[in-house]
């Protein structure tokens, strides 16, 4: 005999829960489609109490547990699928009268995932019996079944059996996939940073050792703990290329929490490697070494904590006409092989000189004489040398403006100088905010 | 200046005044390099390292390691010890010319003769750019810039900057010994002599 | 006139998404900032010229003429004209250009060297031949201004200087200016603009957007650099330039090179191959004569006085040629027995209705000669030729073009420009606005327009949900406002096909249009006009096709012969069926408007029809003038006259003026016009496109009142007439011929209702309702239709006649999802021999497809085949049908169907109605309201016949299946919807509340159930809606 559980409200009710719910009653568990399981009851009967009420007797415990479900048991699965699906409330149907509950069922509620045929094949063959005026259960079992072989085929009679009930197969039982996470409720809780961390790296040996007998590497790690006072901290990384070496994983964890002091003692922690496959780089005979990826991975770690976390990657200079279109991105030594994508329109034949950025662009006060600027002098500079000097040559007016439609709104008027103190510069005169700035060294 | 980095293990210390092209230089020197299909890192200690100009002058962007300081001269050494001893970089470049020379030379020495071996024994070139000369022994060679001269375009109602010249003067050069005994094409007497004195 | 700067590298939008403004912008700015002479050179085109050239006449600026040529490699090479022989240069040209097939679309040096006479060219700005060659170094570019310069000679190139603030461009500067002095050749300094004032760098970002299909956040580089290059007047250029002085000048000094005008474009009039020993107009008077002769019977004088008087006006214009083109085509059509009829102005010429072009008398309706054709305003004809939609019109065209293609004659170009709801999606999408803020925002959109714009616009966005301090929606609805007009592309013609004659491709350049083998102008319809081209309208009308279909049928069925032309005049059935509103199919008098205002007006001559047909339009209603025309006609309210003198003019309309002709009489008696001045007036009213012409002609019109004393309410009450009705008036010589159609059609709705209905349903879909309502109309007209049947029906409806009786046969075009092509075999395979069954039938007619043949059993055309058993049902039909095209295998092939009775039930007569419906979208079975009479009548529904029994004002209920839903403009809001049950169709008038109420009951369900009050006026019926409910 098999039970059908059918989750009425499918958008809120979380399916694992189901899944799980249903296997306290019986090991042997199938999920059909989204919203259902069907379980093998067979030898159950002393576990389960007899299966006439059994329907009823899950109902009631589901609802005690907040899932709104239905019920239905019949000597087989997809009896049962069809009945839980389509009959208002649990039943249980004697074996050989599957026809008379199922009888008035409409046939769109046939599932393509028991007939197995795509939806659109079940639609054509609903359409045609609909054009045939059958339209429930019933007069589609009543139908000759060699008539419906030489019009629909053998899909048709797979169909018709479904609406008898009479199918016969066993379920197909779920396996999970292997995870590599370790979580435990700590005794004592660990109020301290370096214990948190001897905790974890055991952890970390056991899951590389674990990741090593699969032949895989982390490819990223998530780190999940849980605070006395109910608060938490979760850490997720993803790295460019797996990392196999515990010592270099460890010392990754180490740079990862190290800002990391815990207000209360750490209760409960949880350690997950995402699993990744090694990726072989052959390196030529020629081609220069390109720095290892994992010694790469660590070194970029530890800078990032020194310099902060945006600061350090690769360059790239996005399409677009603002003044500082720079952009870094994440260095990656496996790009050697893209072709650089940005180098759109080639650069114009004009010789350009070489520039350095001064990021943020230095406050100067300009003096203009006939609408051009004839001296220049910065006020403070902080750590940067400032400029100071009278304009021996000057190029421009330049204007640029753009980004009408938003906040990053500019409007700009530059100019290349050439001072008294041998400065060459280009400084900017902001529209917006009526304010000179020197933004970039000509050297 | 390229016979020069042709040389792996070496320590250059380029510096220079303010606008007297040594810019130009180093990127023509980081275009070759990526050519090269190597990848080369820039310590950035005041943000001044600007992407565009780099892609004008032919620079691949994808093999540059591009680490902003924003001021921070402290963390900018220590980033280049790092870089220096995680080693796979064929060019590092600490940019701190825009620090006011005073800052500069107050930087302990010790840290120039820390570069000089981890560059030896990573194989990389290292090139510190500074607006005066700071690493005294350190550096295995030394070469200051001078602007030769400017050249703007059109007429004077309408200019066009279009160069910045440098010429370059070697303050010192490698000490010939012991590169020659390490048996690498070191730079040898004849090319300090053949190449432009101060 | 010191040297002042002409702007002479303007571009305007219609280089299509690369320009911001229209050329009447961007003359109206160049006058304002006194630019004394502008060029627009437009992307390998010409479009905007005449409406530049005559915005530029009025402005008085020097409008000079040219284009941006695309070359090979995609740089673009400016080019002005100097003289006649350089206009026909560059039409060539870009003519060759366009006509290239392959996507490498761009001019060779060897074209440039065949055409460049006559031409001056410029290097061109950053995007210029010179530029693209600077790219790869000087030598180049210094090579390519040499290859220029050799082309067009050293005395027609300009090397040209553009400052933008930009440093690649102040290095192209640089670069040319040195190359000029190097190869000795002049400069010239322009500011290449491309909108007219700085504010619209906007619009053409959001242009430049649409172009390349992404929006202003991905677009980057491709957005303007700055917004510099607006129209700059000479001070602000001289200061740009002041170190090359001389590019300044040489604006002038080209400019007053540059003599070239639009003003004679050099077009001639078409030649007609004529007989030896005749010139054109001999042979254009000895046919006049001749067809005048059959025309006017006796051929009295009034008429040859008026012949004679056209004739020599035609003579001296030289336009003989055209007319006999015209006849050319009239005759070929009757050759071919294809309907043809002239309309528009062409009907108030006396020569059009002896060669047969029209078929209204104007000598007869004493109509306005000036309106076809006045020497002294230069307006030449414009002759509208109606033909039956369909492979017919195609036909003629096929032929015109065979014959006249090579000599001239090509479509005119339809610009398709941003209007309300594309407009808005487009600049939405080009703003990054997601999918439901873009709705919302068009949805504003007609909010915006419906109601006056001026109201505070935030309460409209508020309520629509968007908020306004995102600058993007502020900029919005600026960007949309500007975006109006703008040409957006190159569209097909899509109604009306005009052709134009003479030498074209040296008068403006074609392309090819989208249908092979046909060529399009680059200018639109009133471009020609202006331009003096000579072009005729070929509109395509489904009521002429029906009426052939009709007339064919009746020549192979009835075997009699029935010629349009000549049908008995005052037929009694007809103007009784006119009088009753029975008049569902008949041309231009079925609509519910219509049919509410026969009964009151009770046609009974053939000008009752002219006066129906004109009456339902905007204009009389607009102008309030239906009302007092029924009341006058009804004999409730007195005959009288806005001014005594106008009595002999309004005599036939009852003192209310319902015609454009009228309104210009009153015009010309009342403010003392010329008839010239007459036909402006109706043009700049009938113009859409400025207001000041409008206000110019209505203060000449009251100064020429009040010179005749007609004063105060009075010429108020004549101007606002005028006014309201010009925009939208009916020309009377137009409604006299749609007025003909709409009798014939009448006439044999009423003496031939089965060769009329069945051409009718073969040319849906057409006019206000549906084939199925037109069916339940005819049969309640005792007409019997029969099923659709595989062994009798053709693809096209054809009539039956069953002893003596006529019937109409459905054709098998009216099963959805039935393929032409399939059906044609299935005529075909009918010949050899009847089907004896149906599966002898799906081997006989291969090409049917199985949902095909399911649909035909569904519909029941398999029922009548002779091999089936008697009681046959479409059950059965399905049964065998699904057996039919399983691929049983040779095995199984010829083991006959045991299961050849199917045990499939009957349709129920409700399943039969619903299959029919579902498969051919009408039933000739009892209407479905049928069904359910029984128990509507319980519940006190009214039939629809029955309502005629109501008095005025009484609460009544009616059903019925929703046929036609209107909600007019000019009824303020008001909803009327027409009802149909199985005895007749009853009209709904619904209150904007109510409307409001049951708004989505109204717009989604087709089946209503209506309580209300029945206004039951002078024979006119409707129930105003109080209640709605659902069927």
């Amino acid at each position: 005999m098999f039970c059908c559980i059918y989750a009425i409200d499918k958008d809120n009710s979380d399916y694992q829960a189901l899944v799980a719910f249903a296997s306290r009653f019986s090991p042997l568990v199938e999920e059909t489609g989204g919203d259902s399981v069907v379980l093998d009851l067979e030898g159950t009967e002393l576990l389960n109490g007899p299966f006439t009420d059994f329907p009823g007797r899950i109902t009631r415990l589901a609802e005690r547990e907040g899932m709104a479900v239905r019920a239905a048991v019949a000597a087989n699965p997809d009896a049962a699928f069809h009945a839980a699906h389509g009959l208002p409330e649990s039943v249980f149907i004697e074996p050989g009268k599957e026809a008379e509950y199922l009888g008035d069922l409409p046939v769109e509620n046939i599932s393509h995932l028991l007939a197995d045929i795509t939806v659109e094949r079940l639609g054509e063959i609903v359409g045609t019996l609909n054009s045939w005026g059958i339209s429930t259960f019933g007069p589609l079992a009543a139908l000759p079944t060699t008539g419906i072989s030489e019009r629909l085929g053998p899909e048709g009679v797979r169909i018709q059996q479904l609406a008898k009930g009479k199918t016969r197969r066993s379920i197909i039982v779920k396996s999970t996939g292997a995870v590599f996470s370790l979580s435990e409720r700590l005794e004592h809780p660990v109020s301290s940073r370096e214990t948190l961390l001897l905790v974890l790296a055991g952890y970390l040996e056991k899951l590389t050792a674990y990741l090593k007998a699969h032949h895989l590497a982390a490819a990223g790690f998530e780190l999940e703990t849980r605070l006395a006072d109910g608060s938490t901290y979760a850490r997720k990384i993803q790295f460019p290329s797996p990392i196999k070496e515990y010592r270099t994983l460890k010392k990754i964890l180490e740079l990862e929490i190290e800002g990391f002091s815990p207000s209360s003692p750490v209760t409960w922690v949880r350690l997950e490697l995402n699993p990744g496959k090694t990726r072989m780089i052959q390196s030529g005979l020629f081609t220069p070494d390109t720095p290892e990826p994992e010694k790469t991975e660590l070194v970029l770690a530890r800078i990032g904590k020194i310099v902060g976390q945006g600061k350090i990657g690769s360059p790239e200079v996005e399409n677009s006409h603002r003044p500082d279109p720079v952009r870094i991105k994440r260095f990656d030594t496996g790009s050697v092989f893209r072709k650089n994508r940005h180098m759109d329109q080639s650069p114009s034949a004009r010789k350009q000189p070489a520039t350095r950025k001064l990021r943020p662009p230095l406050a100067v006060m300009v003096w203009m004489g006939e609408n051009r600027p004839i001296r220049v002098q910065t006020t403070d500079s902080g750590i940067r040398k400032g400029v100071s000097g009278k304009v021996l040559v000057s190029a421009g007016p330049w204007l640029t403006s753009g980004e009408w439609w938003s906040k990053g709104k500019w409007e700009r008027e530059e100019w290349d100088l050439q001072l008294s103190d041998g400065t060459i510069c280009r400084v900017y005169h902001d529209l917006q905010s009526n304010r000179w700035y020197l933004d970039a060294i000509y050297d | 200046m390229t016979e020069m980095t042709e040389k792996r293990r070496a320590f250059i210390e380029i510096s220079g005044e303010r606008s007297s092209g040594k810019t130009g230089l180093i990127l023509s020197e980081l275009a070759q390099a990526t050519a090269r299909r190597e990848f080369c890192a820039v310590i950035d200690a005041t943000d001044s390292f600007d992407p565009v100009s780099a892609r004008n002058a032919g620079v691949d962007l994808n093999h540059i390691l591009w680490i902003c300081c924003t001021g921070k001269l402290d963390s900018a050494l220590k980033a280049a010890d790092y870089i220096l001893h995680a080693g796979g970089f064929s060019h590092v470049v600490l940019d701190i010319c825009d620090i006011r020379p005073e800052i500069v030379a107050r930087i302990p020495r010790s840290y120039w003769f820390r570069f000089r071996f981890a560059t030896e024994k990573s194989g990389a070139v290292f090139l510190l750019i500074t607006p005066v000369p700071c690493s005294g022994a350190g550096s295995s060679a030394a070469v200051e810039c001078v602007r030769e001269k400017v050249e703007w375009s059109g007429s004077p109602e309408y200019r066009l900057l279009e160069t910045v010249c440098a010429r370059t003067l070697i303050r010192k050069a490698f000490r010939s010994a012991a590169m020659i005994k390490a048996g690498n094409r070191g730079i040898t007497l004849e090319n300090i002599l053949n190449s432009k004195h101060k | 006139m010191t040297d002042l700067f002409f702007e002479l590298h303007a571009r305007s939008a219609f280089s299509f998404l690369e320009g911001a403004s229209t050329p009447e912008e961007l003359t109206s700015v160049a006058a304002e900032l006194d630019i004394p002479g502008l060029a627009i050179l437009d992307r390998d085109g010409v479009y905007g010229a005449p409406r530049f050239h005559i915005a530029a006449r009025e402005a008085g600026i020097r409008a000079h003429i040219g284009a941006e040529i695309t070359l090979q490699g995609g740089a673009r090479l400016p080019v002005l004209v100097e003289n006649k022989t350089g206009y026909k240069n560059l039409c060539r040209l870009i003519t060759t250009i366009r006509m290239r097939p392959g996507p490498q679309r761009g001019a060779t040096e060897e074209d440039l060297r065949r055409f460049s006479s006559g031409l001056i060219c410029l290097t061109g700005d950053q995007n210029g031949p010179a530029a693209h060659a600077l790219r790869n170094g000087f030598e180049e570019a210094l090579k390519t201004v040499n290859m220029l310069a050799d082309i067009f000679g050293p005395d027609r190139i300009y090397c040209e200087l553009q400052r933008h603030f930009d440093r690649d461009e102040e290095y192209h500067t640089q670069a040319i200016a040195g190359i000029a002095e190097k190869l000795k050749l002049p400069l010239l300094a322009s500011n290449g603009a491309c909108y007219a004032l700085a504010s619209e760098r906007k619009l053409l970002d959001i242009l430049t957007c649409v172009r390349n299909r992404t929006n202003l956040q991905q677009a980057g580089r491709l957005l303007c650099r700055n917004s510099e290059r607006h129209l700059k007047p000479h001070r602000l250029m001289e200061q740009l330039f002041r170190d090359y002085p001389g590019a300044i000048a040489a604006t002038r000094e080209l400019s007053s090179r540059l003599e070239f005008t639009l003003d004679d474009p050099g077009y001639r009039f078409p030649e007609y191959p004529v007989p030896a020993g005749e010139n054109m107009s001999s042979y254009l008077r000895k046919v006049t004569e001749e067809g005048a002769r059959h025309r006017y019977r006796p051929f009295h004088e009034k008429a040859r006085r008026q012949i004679k008087r056209e004739l020599d006006l035609i003579e001296k214009l030289g336009m003989a040629g055209y007319f006999l083109i015209v006849w050319d085509i009239v005759n070929f059509c009757r050759e071919h027995g294809i309907l043809v009829q002239g309309r528009g102005s062409a009907a108030n010429s006396a020569v059009c209705y002896s060669l047969g072009i029209t078929a209204v008398d104007p000598v007869g309706m004493d109509l306005l000669f000036e309106r076809f054709l006045s020497e002294e305003r230069g307006e030449w004809p414009d002759i509208d030729l109606d033909l039956p939609s369909g492979e017919q019109r195609e036909r003629v065209i096929k032929w015109l073009y065979s014959k006249y293609g090579k000599s001239g004659a090509a479509m005119t170009a339809n610009v398709i420009t941003y209007r309300g709801r594309s407009a808005a999606r487009e600049i939405g999408k080009a703003l990054g606005f997601d999918l439901s803020t873009l709705s919302r925002l068009s949805s504003l959109i007609n909010v915006w327009e419906w109601k006056d714009p001026k109201e505070n616009a935030a309460r409209h966005f508020a309520d629509a949900g968007l908020d306004l301090k995102d600058p993007r929606i502020k900029e919005f609805f600026q960007l949309y406002q500007a975006a109006q007009d703008l040409p957006r592309h190159l569209g097909q013609h899509s109604g009306g096909m005009v052709i134009c004659f003479g030498q074209l491709d040296s008068v403006v350049p074609l392309q090819p249009a989208s249908m092979p083998g046909r060529v399009v102008l680059q200018w639109d319809k009133d471009d020609c006009a202006e331009m003096g081209i000579l072009k005729v309208d070929l509109l395509g009308l489904g009521m002429m096709a029906v009426l052939e279909d009709t007339l064919s049928i009746i020549r192979s069925e009835y075997g009699e012969e029935v010629d349009l032309a000549h049908l008995p005049q005052d037929d009694p059935a007809v103007y009784k069926g006119l009088r009753q509103a029975d008049t569902i199919g008949v041309f231009q008098v079925e609509s519910r408007a219509q049919m509410a205002t026969l009964p009151r007006i009770q046609p009974g001559t053939f000008y009752d029809i002219v006066v129906q047909v004109a009456i339902i339009r905007p204009g009389p209603i607009v102008g309030k003038m239906v009302h007092p025309y029924l009341k006058r006609r009804q004999g409730k309210e007195p005959v009288e006259y806005l001014h005594p003198d106008l009595e002999p003019v309004l005599k036939r309309t009852l003192g209310v003026p319902l015609f454009q002709e009228q309104l210009l009489r009153m015009a010309m008696i009342c403010a003392g016009f010329s008839g010239g001045e007459a036909e402006e007036l109706r043009r700049a009213f009938g113009f859409k496109r400025s207001e000041q012409r409008m206000q110019h002609v209505e203060k000449k019109l009251r100064k020429g009142m009040t010179k005749r004393g007609i004063v105060g309410k009075q010429q108020d009450r004549i101007v606002q007439a005028i006014t309201s009705f010009a925009l939208y008036g009916f020309p009377e010589s137009h409604a006299a011929s749609f007025a003909l159609l709409a009798y014939a059609s009448a006439y044999l709705r009423c003496h031939y209702p089965a060769a009329f209905h069945a051409a009718l349903l073969n040319n849906q879909p057409m006019g206000f309702y549906h084939p199925a309502t037109i069916v339940k109309d005819a049969q309640r007209h005792g007409l019997r239709f029969r099923p659709i049947d595989v062994s009798v029906s053709d693809w096209d409806c054809t009539v039956e006649s069953v002893e003596d009786k006529k019937s109409v046969r459905l054709g098998l075009r009216y099963i959805k999802g039935l393929r032409e092509k399939a059906a044609r075999a299935i005529v075909e395979a009918r010949q050899s021999g009847p089907f004896r069954s149906i599966e002898e039938f799906s081997r006989r007619v291969p090409a049917l497809s199985k949902s095909e043949i399911a649909s035909l059993a569904a519909a029941g055309a398999l029922n009548f085949i002779e091999g089936n058993s008697p009681g046959f049902t479409r059950r059965d039909a399905l049964w065998q049908v699904e057996r039919l095209k399983r691929p049983a295998g040779e095995l199984l092939q010829n083991l006959d169907d045991s299961m050849a009775v199917s045990p499939l039930k009957s349709m129920t007569e409700e399943e039969r109605i619903n299959a029919d419906f579902h498969y051919t979208d009408l039933t000739i079975a009892r209407h479905p309201m049928a069904l359910r009479r029984a128990e509507l009548a319980r519940n006190g529904t009214v039939r629809a016949v029955d309502l005629k029994s109501f008095r005025n004002g009484e609460n009544v209920r009616v059903a019925g299946h929703v046929i036609a839903r209107q909600r007019p403009g000019t009824a303020k809001g008001f909803v009327f919807i027409s009802l149909e049950d199985e005895t007749g169709i009853s009209n709904i008038i619904i209150t904007p509340s109510l409307f409001d109420r049951h708004r989505s009951e109204l717009i989604n369900n087709r089946w209503l159930l209506v309580d209300g009050i029945v206004q039951n006026a002078d024979r006119v019926i409707s129930v105003k809606a109080t209640e709605i409910g659902l069927l």
